[in-house]
């Protein structure tokens, strides 16, 4: 734990003083999708990198943080954090749903399932037009405040979101540094062998689900009132599909690859961009060489220096 | 009575793996399973441990039937079962696989964990504690912090039974723990299970190796196509017509 706090006072401390250095509110822009993707990879990597299960349906959570908190605030008046509660709530029970006829399932049905979940979420926001405004979805999200300070600058959310991804990163943390971690390590073995050995895998398997959701749904919350606007064109397969490669080029099964994948692949397109045709051959490329080169991901760079949990 | 067991049978489509057997555990015996290939000594195992459902009898322990209990809370009763195949998890250092069974008995709340309060400090101390004992117990205390790659296959195997010790069982099922040792290690762990049994556990172990049966076993049961077909003293299964025959025609088989 000492070795891991040392390494996250200095990246934080770095992030944090980002915006000081580059006042481009573009670039603090992009920085803030860093933190609310690290949000969600923070959780997913629990899920996918220590459980050893998968969910092609992480966009679905997303979706339901968002526009429960975006919903409940514009449209009922209610306060920013009973939404973002309420989505968390919701998040929760859906997962819960999910995860139960998900224990028999593995590999590629597990996939199937949790896929299953994103598109029928993309279709209700899409259909329930009442409610969630259809494809062309709807606007003027409250901004949030904290501690009576507006968070309606670029600047401000950088330091509200940044702050989360901190205290979430603490959080997985302690939980794979403790009992409950080591549980949802040996599941990566034949089921067979920690059921032997007295460790209820179906609790692990669902608490892991539950985890990996209640990160998404309060990053989706964050999103609703840093956009200001949702559709349903933001919570695709697309991007639960990037949400799994941003952990994989990252590094599964360590912190610090979900956080250092979720800032490559949101960096990457922006830098891209300048190439234009070219942009997705070199994107493409990119994700080619590392899972050819570097299977276990960026953070194998320098393994022994961010050995979290494992 | 800690374990018995009732016309219990186990059939994999037209195969009878386990066809039908009763036994008895006595509390602090040593029991030895012996049988040809294939003959269910494996399956007989799943049964007890919850890994398979038998289509037929039942399975008494501690006087309870325990049929319908999945796997995990049989672990928890007190069965604690070392497998077959090596079945070490790779990704936790040999003191952590020892740790995950110490966690059932001993684990603070979620939330303790999560804020890291001073009482997961204490009981993740108490634990490291026991963790070690058992290593020391075992022999493999230098090598805590490897990982199960970096030991030998004797290592893996003695740390596969301080996995299962860590969950202070009643009874131990030990599926073939000498095979493929050699004899120094075949001695080690014979000392290892004489010591158990001194401290109260009752085992039931498969084993092949007739010498090692003999010398830790007070009672044999012999195995042939799922079906109990002795039982005896190890002097008097060594001597009954019925296992020479089974015995001597593997033999004669594997032999031409
Ligand atoms: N999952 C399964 N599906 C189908 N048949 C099986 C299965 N498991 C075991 N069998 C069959 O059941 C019989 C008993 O197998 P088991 O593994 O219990 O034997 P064993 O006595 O442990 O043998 P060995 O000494 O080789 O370990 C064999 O004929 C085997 O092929
Ligand atoms: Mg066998």
């Amino acid at each position: 734990m000492r070795k891991e706090l040392k390494g996250l006072v200095i990246f934080f401390g770095l992030i944090f003083l980002f915006p000081l250095l580059v006042k481009s509110p573009y670039y603090i822009g992009v920085l803030v999708f860093w933190g609310i993707y690290s949000i969600i990879t923070l959780g997913l990597t629990i899920l996918m990198g220590y459980a050893g299960q998968i969910s092609l349906g992480q966009a679905g959570f997303f979706a339901v943080g968002a526009y429960t908190s975006g919903i409940l605030t514009t449209r009922f008046g209610l306060p920013p954090w009973l939404g973002i509660l309420a989505g968390l709530g919701l998040s929760l029970l859906l997962s819960l749903f999910l995860a139960l006829p998900s224990l028999k399932l593995k590999g590629h049905y597990l996939a199937m399932a949790t896929l299953g979940f994103g598109e029928i979420v993309h279709v209700v926001l899409n259909a329930w037009v009442g409610v969630t405004g259809g494809p062309s979805g709807f606007g003027e999200i409250p901004a949030l405040s904290f501690l009576g300070w507006k968070l309606d600058s670029e600047m401000s959310f950088f330091y509200f979101t940044w702050g989360w991804v901190f205290l979430f990163f603490l959080f997985s943390l302690s939980l794979l540094k403790s009992p409950y971690g080591r549980a949802l390590r040996s599941l990566h073995a034949e089921e067979r062998i920690p059921l032997s050995l007295g460790v209820n895998v179906y609790f692990y398997k669902v608490f892991a689900f539950l985890w990996a959701a209640f990160y998404a749904s309060f990053a989706g919350s964050l999103y609703a009132h840093f956009m200001t606007f949702l559709s349903p064109s933001s919570f695709t397969l697309i991007l639960s599909i990037l949400l799994v490669l941003m952990i994989v080029v990252g590094g599964l099964g360590n912190l610090w690859g979900a956080l250092l994948g979720a800032g490559i692949l949101t960096f990457l397109p922006e830098i891209l961009r300048t190439f234009e045709d070219f942009e997705m051959l070199i994107y493409g490329t990119f994700l080619i060489l590392v899972m050819i080169f570097l299977p276990k991901g960026l953070v194998s760079l320098r393994r022994g220096k961010v050995a979290t949990g494992d | 009575m800690l374990l018995e067991t009732k016309n219990l049978t186990r059939y994999f489509g037209g195969v009878k793996a386990v066809d039908g057997v009763d036994i008895e555990v006595k509390e602090g015996t040593i029991k030895g399973i012996i049988g040809p290939n294939g003959a269910g000594k494996t399956t007989f195992f799943h049964l007890l441990s919850g890994h398979l459902p038998p289509q037929k009898g039942w399975i008494k322990f501690k006087g309870e039937i325990i049929n319908h209990l999945p796997p995990f809370e049989r672990a928890r009763k007190g069965i604690g079962r070392v497998f077959q195949q090596p079945s070490p998890f790779e990704n936790l250092t040999l003191m952590e696989n020892i740790l995950i069974s110490l966690d059932i008995s001993n684990s603070p709340s979620l939330f303790t964990s999560l804020l890291r309060l001073p009482s997961l400090g204490k009981s993740e101390k108490e634990k490291e504690k026991q963790a070690i004992e058992i290593l020391h117990f075992l022999n493999l205390e230098k090598k805590l912090h490897h990982f199960p790659s970096s030991l030998t296959h004797f290592e893996r195997r003695k740390m596969e039974i301080g996995r299962v010790l860590a969950l202070n069982p009643s009874l131990l099922l030990l599926d073939e723990p000498t095979a493929g040792l050699s004899y120094r290690e075949k001695e080690e762990i014979k000392e290892i299970i004489w010591e158990l049994k001194e401290k109260g556990l009752t085992i039931l172990v498969v084993e092949h190796d007739m010498e090692l049966i003999t010398d830790i076993c007070e009672e044999v049961v012999v195995l042939n196509f799922g079906k109990k077909i002795a039982e005896g003293s190890p002097w008097e299964i060594k001597n009954n017509p019925l296992v020479k025959e089974v015995y001597l025609g593997e033999e004669y088989a594997s032999g031409s």
